[in-house]
């Protein structure tokens, strides 16, 4: 016995000291600050936005701007007073609280900063914070120049051509060229490249990436004219530039990834693994001025953690929700919100077929007008959201018809149409899947539409599956017309999907592969319908022409019934009192635009 | 002894084997990468362009072999969501799960000795229904809500600990507290009942007879006897902590394999899937054949045959 426990013990000690050492366990240094109860009145002055709506030439193209002119009036609100947090209490980590901002996202991870890597749009927390993009975003979405001072197509609108700023800085103190420009896109479209541009943009195609003096140019095979929207930072993480000369004097991407070198308002300091990556901001930007000094981004999957994060004084922006709105009044939190940043929609799959139930219009407007939007919008998301009218695109977004209304609740009618159309007690399927980020709590709203189904005489079920599986099911790209005959004729149960997604600056090529009847998903097929709206928006290189094309499309959208608009939301973020001021980009899920964090 | 060790490491390797296809299988069969990694606005066909650089275009058996190939030689691929190896990243998360993990079996050896000793010395008494109500809460309470609370308490009300992330020892006390309470509910009674059972043998009443101090009988002759099946327990439940910390790790931000995991399912980035399930397959052989070779040493009654 004594021998087994010394062996035990032996091995327990020996494991110990080994993990205990890998560990590196830090050592907090420095004070931190909280909230107590104690509240008290005090005048602010807070700046209120007002938008105006004016009509101004961008480049090349006309299009609708957004512009915020401010305004500033008096608030009374309540502050917490700060006090000194136990060092026991205080977040892992060695940041400065006075000069700092500590940001906690949810399901951050680090995909690395690799654009021959394919990266959704939650690497754009700490993208956009490092780098600049060719062409930039205002907070309202539209596009402004970004390390590219403007973008054009040549007559025969075959070649782009992209103007670089001059003067700009990598954060190594490097001066940033268009070599170093066409060098890195010329890799990201590389055979090598698993990234977006890859992906996307490559096989448009026709030329490499040449400079001529301070341009950047490159050649399609055919006219594209929403070209410049994969160079815009509100696409994912792809047209950033990095410094040809320091990434080959490191060896390459294996130790650029672990200390990447960019130009934007915040250098890269430190990255720990699975938890934070922690940021300086770059005194020699040619714009961006932080306000805060040292930036910590954490990544906490868990909305209960990040809530007590806050609520402890160990975070100062957390990724939060739309129910969370209340219990963050209740703590004298701050809620902020991005507007608009997820929509949510049903889709019917194949309505396009001649002859299946979802081909009669009735029994899509039975199914969409049964749904009593505001009613799910206070039960299910505590009154923070609001009816959808369009597909996709919420004001703001080019395409957006503004003249178009939610579907309105008429369970009579709805059970009328129903009725007509001998569709009563038909079986249906409801696909949904399980994605915050694209919608709060999709599965929640897909039993509420289930019931609201069930009151017109439908039967319906809910089947929650992957975000791939869902696409796959609506994907009639990838079924034979043999496979989907055969499908139809072994129905019912009939399927519709359930989902969400960020909103759309622009809308063409989202809904070109679903509803174009050549997209890549070719949900709908219907060539002489959609269209011809969609190549419209598609082929002209004026931005006006494109907005009215997209807007007529998601006019006969609703009008139709082709698709059923459920909810907006806004994304939902808490804030401690450090966040004085920030400027939200509008569509934005996750949290961004750090920099433009004031005290 | 030799023979049955070889015999025992072989039949780890065929378990390996066998867990390494099952992975296979399986991270294939959850759904398609290519179309995970594909972003949802490409206006081209980009999945059919990732399947072929990923490889997944291949036939089955030719991608089967070349992950074979690899992982003898303890290649585990690249993430494809980040294009780092996933031995780097199994590297870099292995130590915080694997500290936690045994912080948290300390936890519940702290606790549940002295509470289960105490149960079967005084039966019936508030200390055994105190153990045993810890233990119904421990066994009752799932760790992503005892957690959350023990954060609400120590983080936010009293203010004591951080609520997330690994950093000082401080860092460890509420992830390693929640991940061994559902484990020490077990030890308690296991070691009540392992007690009760030498408190009732004949060598006890015997110490007893020649007047040693109580102390001395259930101390000496007792509990080194109720142990045997506590340590063995231990050696498992440690097993079951590397496995077992995906949730923990989710709730207090832990930067372990588990979140990893998570991480990894949600983006469909199978190498890393692969390589998280082979390193806890691993894990459970390798302990449970560490416990076996054990048996052997510790028990000279026990006899293995061919």
């Amino acid at each position: 016995m004594r021998r087994s426990l010394l062996i035990l013990g032996s091995l327990f000690c020996l494991v110990l000291v080994v993990a205990c050492g890998a560990a590196q366990p830090e050592v907090v240094e420095v004070d931190r600050v909280v909230e107590v109860e104690t509240i008290r009145e005090v005048e602010i002055e807070k700046e209120v936005p007002v938008e105006v709506e004016r009509t101004v030439p961008v480049e090349v193209e006309k299009t609708v701007e957004v512009v915020v002119e401010r305004t500033s009036e008096k608030i009374v609100v309540a502050t917490p007073t700060p006090v000194q947090i136990p060092e026991s209490g205080r977040l892992p980590g060695k940041v400065d609280p006075a000069g700092s901002i500590i940001s906690v996202s949810s399901y951050l991870g680090f995909q690395g900063v690799d654009t021959n890597i394919s990266q959704d749009s939650a690497t754009k927390v700490y993208y956009d914070e490092v780098f600049d993009y060719a062409i930039g975003q205002n907070p309202d979405g539209t596009l402004t120049p970004g390390f590219a001072t403007a973008w054009e197509v040549s007559p025969d609108q075959l070649t782009w051509t992209f103007t670089i700023r001059e003067g700009m800085k990598f954060h190594n103190g490097d001066d940033i060229t268009p070599e170093d420009v066409a060098w890195t896109w010329t890799r990201a479209v590389g055979e090598d490249s698993l990234g977006g541009f890859a992906l996307e943009v490559g096989p448009l195609l026709s030329s490499g990436f040449e400079v001529a003096g301070n341009t950047v140019s490159v050649s399609t095979k055919e006219p594209q004219s929403t070209l410049p929207l994969f160079f815009a930072s509100a696409s994912p993480p792809r047209s950033v530039v990095f410094p040809q000369a320091h990434f080959e004097s490191v060896g390459g991407i294996d130790n650029f990834r672990e200390a990447p070198v960019g130009s934007g308002p915040y250098k890269w300091a430190d990255r720990v693994p699975g938890q934070y990556i922690q940021m300086e901001a770059f005194d020699d930007h040619y714009e961006k001025n932080p306000g805060y000094k040292i930036l910590q981004i954490w990544d906490v999957a868990e909305l209960n953690t990040r809530m007590a994060m806050l609520k402890s004084g160990n975070a100062d922006l957390i990724t939060a929700s739309v129910r969370s709105v209340e219990e963050l009044q209740g703590a004298d939190l701050q809620v902020l919100q991005s507007p608009a940043a997820n929509i949510s929609w049903i889709w019917y799959n194949y309505a396009w077929v001649p002859g299946h139930p979802f081909n009669d219009k009735r029994i899509r407007e039975a199914i969409s007008i049964a749904i009593d939007r505001e009613a799910i919008g206070k039960g299910l998301y505590a009154g923070q959201t609001t009816p959808a009218c369009c597909y996709w695109v919420v004001e703001g977004n080019i395409g957006y018809p503004g003249d178009v209304e939610p579907h309105p609740y008429d369970p009579t009618r709805a059970m009328q149409l129903v009725q007509e159309a001998g569709f009563e007690g038909a079986e249906i399927e409801i696909l949904t899947f399980s994605g915050d980020a694209d919608f709060v709590d999709q599965p929640g709203l897909s039993e509420a539409v289930a019931g609201y189904l069930e009151a017109i005489g439908l039967s319906t079920f809910v089947s929650v599956v992957d975000g791939p599986v869902l696409r796959e099911t609506f994907d009639n790209a990838i079924k034979t017309d043999d496979e989907i005959k055969g499908i139809v004729e072994d129905q019912p149960p009939y399927q519709i999907a359930v989902r969400g997604s960020d909103t759309r600056l622009h809308s063409y090529r989202g809904s070109h592969i679903y509803y174009h009847s050549e997209g890549r998903r070719q949900m709908m097929r219907l060539p002489g319908i959609l269209d011809p709206l969609l190549d419209k928006a598609g082929s002209s290189f004026d931005l006006q022409d494109q907005h009215d094309a997209m807007a007529d499309f998601h006019r006969l959208l609703s009008r139709d019934f082709w698709a059923g608009p459920l909810l907006e939301a806004g994304a939902v973020f808490g804030a401690s009192e450090k966040v004085g001021t920030w400027t939200p980009i509008t569509g934005k899920p996750y949290p961004h635009n750090h920099w433009t964090i004031r005290p | 002894m030799l023979k049955y060790i070889g015999f025992r490491i072989f039949q780890a390797l065929l378990g390996l084997w066998f867990i390494a296809t099952l992975v296979f299988i399986l991270s294939r069969s959850i759904g398609d990468p290519a179309e995970v990694f594909t972003a949802r606005n490409s206006g081209v066909d980009a999945r059919e362009i990732m399947a072929a650089k990923l490889g997944l275009d291949r036939p089955v058996h030719e991608q089967y072999l070349k992950f074979l190939g690899q992982l003898v030689r303890l290649d585990l691929g690249d993430s494809v969501s980040n294009g780092i190896p996933v031995t780097q990243i199994l590297v870099e998360r292995m130590p915080a799960t694997f500290t936690l993990g045994l912080v948290a079996l300390i936890f519940a050896l702290v606790f549940s000795l002295p509470l289960g000793v105490l149960g079967a010395v005084y039966r019936d008494s508030a200390i055994d229904w105190i153990a045993k109500l810890l233990a119904f809460l421990g066994q009752s309470m799932p760790p992503f809500w005892s957690g959350i609370m023990l954060i609400i308490l120590f983080a936010v009300v009293w203010e004591m600990l951080p609520p997330a992330g690994k950093g000082g020892w401080q860092s460890y006390i509420l992830p390693g507290f929640t991940l061994g309470w559902g484990v020490m509910a077990g030890m308690v009674r296991l070691v009540r009942s392992s007690m009760m059972d030498v408190l009732d043998s004949d060598y006890v009443a015997m110490a007893r007879a020649k007047g040693l101090p109580e102390a001395v009988v259930i101390g000496k002759h007792a509990l080194r006897n109720a142990l045997l099946p506590v340590l063995t327990y231990s050696s498992l439940v440690l097993g079951a902590f590397m496995n077992g910390s995906v949730v923990v790790e989710q709730v207090f931000a832990w930067p372990g394999i588990g979140t990893s995991a998570v991480q990894s399912v949600v983006r469909r980035d199978f190498p890393v899937i692969q390589g998280v399930v082979i390193v806890f397959g691993s894990f459970f052989i390798l302990i449970n054949l560490f416990v076996d070779i054990m048996y052997a040493v510790i028990d000279p009654r026990i006899k293995y045959t061919n």
